[in-house]
């Protein structure tokens, strides 16, 4: 058991324990493997929920969670790989029907590197749906800042140039008509050149994102601070005035090919703030910093904190080695179920139901219950893979409250139709009735009105349709089916089988004609 | 002394076949199964672990088990030997600091991460102290001295008297404070045992240690240490006291009156508590602040002695429902001479256990009287059994906590063993041990919402 440092408040204790349970695994993903580095056992922190100035609020529901990691190796080479291969896990955790279900219960954390960049991590990633755009967008900006590097060195910068020389321009601003940089109480305000970084904190390095936007992101993540000026936006938006600015200039000596950035903040918060401004700006001769960022929802990310090593892991000093027996491992192996895509295939060509159901049967861990109902009773099973899957979504749509609906009550709806007792047509509004909870299957076929109609009933209902309609009968003839079909229809739904309906309603329409009446 | 053991915590099997692989801890190995091969550096093992695991720190900065069998084979592929010892801090001594002698009785006192290797590298000298807790250098000179190397619920006696006598000595030879590191389980029994001891006092005397060690996160190491040494440096406090966490966040510490102190808590940081009263003062951000003005202060004489007679032979006993008195004639049989009770209530015992109580003193054991309640005076007029315990000679000692009367009659017992000497000394404060009331606010149990 390893202890993994989080000094950033969200486990309390200070440490996350940590257990590796798995080494060089693989999933099979289009045609290759994908090595699975690690499998670790490992507990949730807690949830961050807001932040206020330098206050952090986390909610603990999620605190000391029991939850698995699991490591790709680098292997993943295009942001559609990269979904297909997070689908397979998910659909193999799914398989297993031991994960929790719901948002956020599996997350993803992507690390990206392209030649010449570095490895960034992407934390807090939701949605399936957003690693490719994630992905390729943190691949334009590594790019972006690859060329901003390349720029930086065209125009001859040195890493000693990015000095914490900060100015304090208070002064210039004291009669400032700009509201954002109106100050209260200690607040100074506090400026540092940049040199050689003209235009390119105006460059975007995202979609929608520029480069100032990065500096101002570190900024908040590290000091709090909401956010700072720089002089590739447009000031005036912000009621500097072009005098103001002018000294500014001049205040700072600052070149053509020369950048600023302000804040306003407590001479320390501000000081510390251009600290990081500086630091990232030297960075940039590098290219790409290795970070940690937090995904958007837009598929971009913002700076979270510098990137990990595994070197913040180190023994759990309260647990004595688990020592794993080999036989035990050989009895779980023996038990875990079949690959969900070995199932899926299976699924699919024993039941007669297309791959998309089967996987969908899967995902939706309804895989058990349907080959138990189709084994056990005469039924379509098609129909069956529909009812689990569009029936129940349908309902849920409408408010439903489907989570109500059990096991035994999908066999009961299947078994009473195998009998007979119902009609495939009564299920939808059988399982809404059913999902209200009452006492059993009976109860709410009578609530529904739903009384199984027998042959004879129905034969009686037919003769009567058939005898009012005669005219129309001797006037169509077979023609006459669909409409008589429809009135007969109305009278029964859901009580009996259509097909058996329409059976009984053609060889009565063929006697009339046949007999005339 | 012995060579350097290359492969600590590896017996058996497992030495055995690291031995043939020619490897030692630290080495790089590599480690060959029938199904699948490891790298990693070889790491220490617990003495506690089997001998068919070997444990292996990955790249990936984990640390695994690996299975071995006679088919597993080993091979050494470099050696990442881990720096046992923090980089060391040269301090020159400031004649404008205060001096402050640390003594050291076990454990670590702070210690600082190897995170490569996941060693836990202890700080003890004043160089290693200072370069894992910087602070420690704008408080006071510090002068090191590790007296001890035992766990805290191994102290004696005998070990009070060593370093009551250590004390006495740095004191004299000039220190301005003196700190002893230890660890909290006993803490107090000798906080108790140095009161009674140290005549004289001119200094502060501090005990600390930490609740939660000082390899994880949430350690108290620092602080506690941080804090002792601003009471040690700068209080006008001429007592022994205890210096640890008040909350269970890192805000202040409480200082506590070596006699009035207990630890209350099996885990939280601020464990303890001055029972039946208040703490002398609290620390926080460097500054003390003094909440009571009946302490001894400091002075500059340097006359302290150690009065170290003591008697070891007394037990400690808590009374129960269902308590026999075989336990007592065993007591009485075996030839100590003191008993304390942890009495019920006001001070009561089961009526099956006075016939031997009354034999005991009769056979000249001293036998005295506290309270398992720990807060409150026993008050052993009140009812029958108190009245007959009095009368056949137990020992009434009013409010004093029952470790701090079993230091107390060890120490009393040191030097006479006449029953109304001895009956005198229990009954009267010699360390403020027993105080004269209790003050409305010195009863606090934290208890859902309420104070």
């Amino acid at each position: 058991m390893c202890r993994k440092n989080y000094l950033d408040g969200s486990v309390p204790c200070g440490f996350q324990r940590t257990l590796v349970i798995g080494l060089n695994g693989r999933i099979p993903v289009n045609g290759k493997e994908v090595g699975i580095e690690t499998i670790c056992i490992e507990e949730d922190a807690a949830r961050k929920v807001k932040e206020e100035g330098k206050t952090v609020y986390y909610r603990l529901d999620r605190l000391g969670i029991p939850l698995v990691e699991i490591v790709t190796s680098p292997d993943i080479e295009t942001p559609e790989e990269l979904l297909e291969t997070a689908f397979r896990i998910g659909l193999l955790l799914r398989s297993t029907g031991k994960v929790k279900r719901g948002i956020g219960t599996i997350r993803q954390d992507i690390n990206v590197s392209i030649r010449g960049g570095a490895r960034v991590e992407i934390k807090g990633v939701q949605k399936l749906e957003w690693l490719p755009k994630l992905a390729r967008n943190e691949v334009i900006r590594q790019l972006s800042l690859l060329k901003i590097r390349d720029e930086l060195l065209h125009r001859g910068a040195k890493e000693d140039e990015y000095k914490l020389d900060v100015k304090d321009v208070t002064e210039i601003f004291r009669e400032t008509r700009s509201k954002i940089l109106k100050r209260k109480g200690n607040e100074r305000i506090l400026a540092v050149r940049l040199p050689k970084f003209s235009g390119l904190l105006g460059m975007e390095v995202q979609p929608g994102r520029r480069f100032g936007k990065e500096l101002a992101d570190k900024v908040r993540a590290i000091t709090g601070i909401a956010g700072i000026i720089h002089s590739d936006e447009n000031l005036e938006k912000y009621g500097v005035s072009p005098q103001e600015a002018d000294a500014l200039r001049l205040a700072l000596e600052l070149d053509d090919n020369d950048a600023f950035v302000l804040v306003k903040a407590p001479e320390e918060m501000g000081k510390k703030a251009l600290e990081v401004v500086v630091k990232r700006a030297r960075l940039s001769l590098k290219g790409v910093p290795n970070e940690t960022r937090r995904a958007l929802e837009n598929g971009n990310s913002e700076f979270l904190r510098e990137l990990h090593g595994g070197a913040r892991l180190y023994p759990d000093t309260d647990t004595p080695p688990i020592i794993i027996n080999p036989e035990w491992k050989r009895r779980v192996a023996s038990q875990l179920p079949e690959y969900p895509w070995v199932l899926k295939e299976k699924l699919a060509k024993k039941y007669g139901i297309s791959s998309e159901f089967a996987e969908e049967l899967i995902l939706e861990e309804k895989a058990e219950i349907f080959k138990e109902i189709v084994e056990s009773y005469r039924v379509d099973s098609v129909l069956v893979a529909s009812t689990l899957l569009q029936t129940v979504r349908g309902l849920e749509r409408e408010g439903v409250p489907v989570e109500n609906l059990t096991r035994e009550d999908f066999n009961g709806v299947f078994k009473y139709l195998s009998e007979g007792k119902i009609a495939k047509e009564a299920i939808p509004q059988l399982l809404a009735k059913l999902a209200e909870k009452p006492s059993n299957l009976d109860d709410a076929l009578n609530a529904l009105g739903i009384k199984p109609l027998s042959k004879e009933e129905l034969e009686e209902i037919i003769s009567k349709v058939v005898e009012s309609n005669m005219s129309l009968i001797i006037s169509k003839g077979e023609r006459a089916f669909s409409p008589l079909m429809g009135a007969v229809m109305k009278q029964v739904r859901g009580k009996i089988d259509g097909k058996t309906v329409a059976e009984l309603l053609k060889a009565k329409i063929s006697e009339v004609i046949k007999h005339g009446s | 002394m012995a060579p350097k053991d290359k492969l600590p915590g590896y017996r058996g099997f497992a030495k055995r076949k690291l031995e043939e692989a020619k490897v030692k801890v630290w080495s790089v190995v590599r480690v060959v199964n029938p199904d699948t091969t490891y790298e990693g550096i070889l790491l220490p093992r617990s003495e506690l672990g089997d001998d068919r695991h070997v444990v292996l720190k990955l790249k990936t900065g984990y640390n695994i088990g690996v299975r071995i069998s006679e088919e597993t084979i080993i091979e050494e592929l470099g050696y990442s030997p881990s720096h046992y010892a923090l980089p060391e801090r040269d301090v020159s001594f400031d004649p404008k600091k205060p001096t402050v002698a640390l003594i050291g009785t076990g454990g670590t006192v702070a210690s600082r991460l190897d995170y490569r290797t996941g060693a836990v590298i202890p700080a003890f000298t004043p160089q290693e102290l200072f370069s894992a807790v910087p602070e420690l250098e704008d408080i006071c000179n510090l002068k090191t001295l590790s007296l001890l190397e035992i766990f805290s619920e191994d102290m004696q006696p005998e070990y009070w008297v060593k370093i009551a006598e250590a004390v006495a000595k740095e004191i004299n030879e000039g220190a301005d404070g003196i700190i002893v590191a230890h660890g909290t389980d006993t803490m107090h029994f000798t906080s108790a045992a140095l009161s009674f001891m140290l005549k004289n006092l001119s200094v502060p005397v501090v005990l600390v240690g930490s609740q939660r060690s000082s390899d994880r996160p949430s350690s108290d190491a620092a602080i506690n240490l941080i804090s002792s040494a601003t009471v040690a440096a700068r209080s006008d406090i001429a007592e022994v006291v205890v210096c640890m966490h008040g909350s269970s966040s890192d805000e202040y510490n409480l200082i506590h009156r070596g006699t009035r102190v207990r630890k209350m808590h099996t885990s939280r940081r601020d464990t303890f508590k001055t029972i039946g009263d208040i703490p002398l003062g609290m620390v926080a951000d460097g500054k003390i602040k003094m909440f009571r003005n009946d302490y001894r202060r400091r002075s500059n004489q340097r006359i302290v002695t150690a009065d170290t007679k003591i008697d070891p032979k007394v037990v400690l006993l808590y009374t129960y429902p269902g308590m026999q008195a075989d336990l007592i004639e065993h007591i009485i049989d075996t030839g100590y001479h003191g008993i304390v009770l942890a009495g019920t209530g006001l001070g009561h015992c089961p009526k099956t256990i006075l016939p031997s109580l009354e034999r005991a003193i009769e056979e000249g054991i001293a036998v005295a009287m506290t309270s398992q309640c720990l807060y409150g005076f026993v008050g052993m007029n009140v009812y029958e059994r108190g009245r007959d315990l009095l009368k056949i000679g137990v020992i009434p000692c009013g409010n004093m906590l029952p470790e701090v009367a079993y230091v107390k009659l060890i120490y009393v017992l040191g030097h006479t063993r006449d029953h109304e000497e001895v009956k005198k000394l229990m009954t009267h404060s010699i360390s403020g041990e027993i105080t004269d009331r209790e003050p409305y606010n010195g009863y606090l149990i934290l208890q859902g919402e309420l104070n």
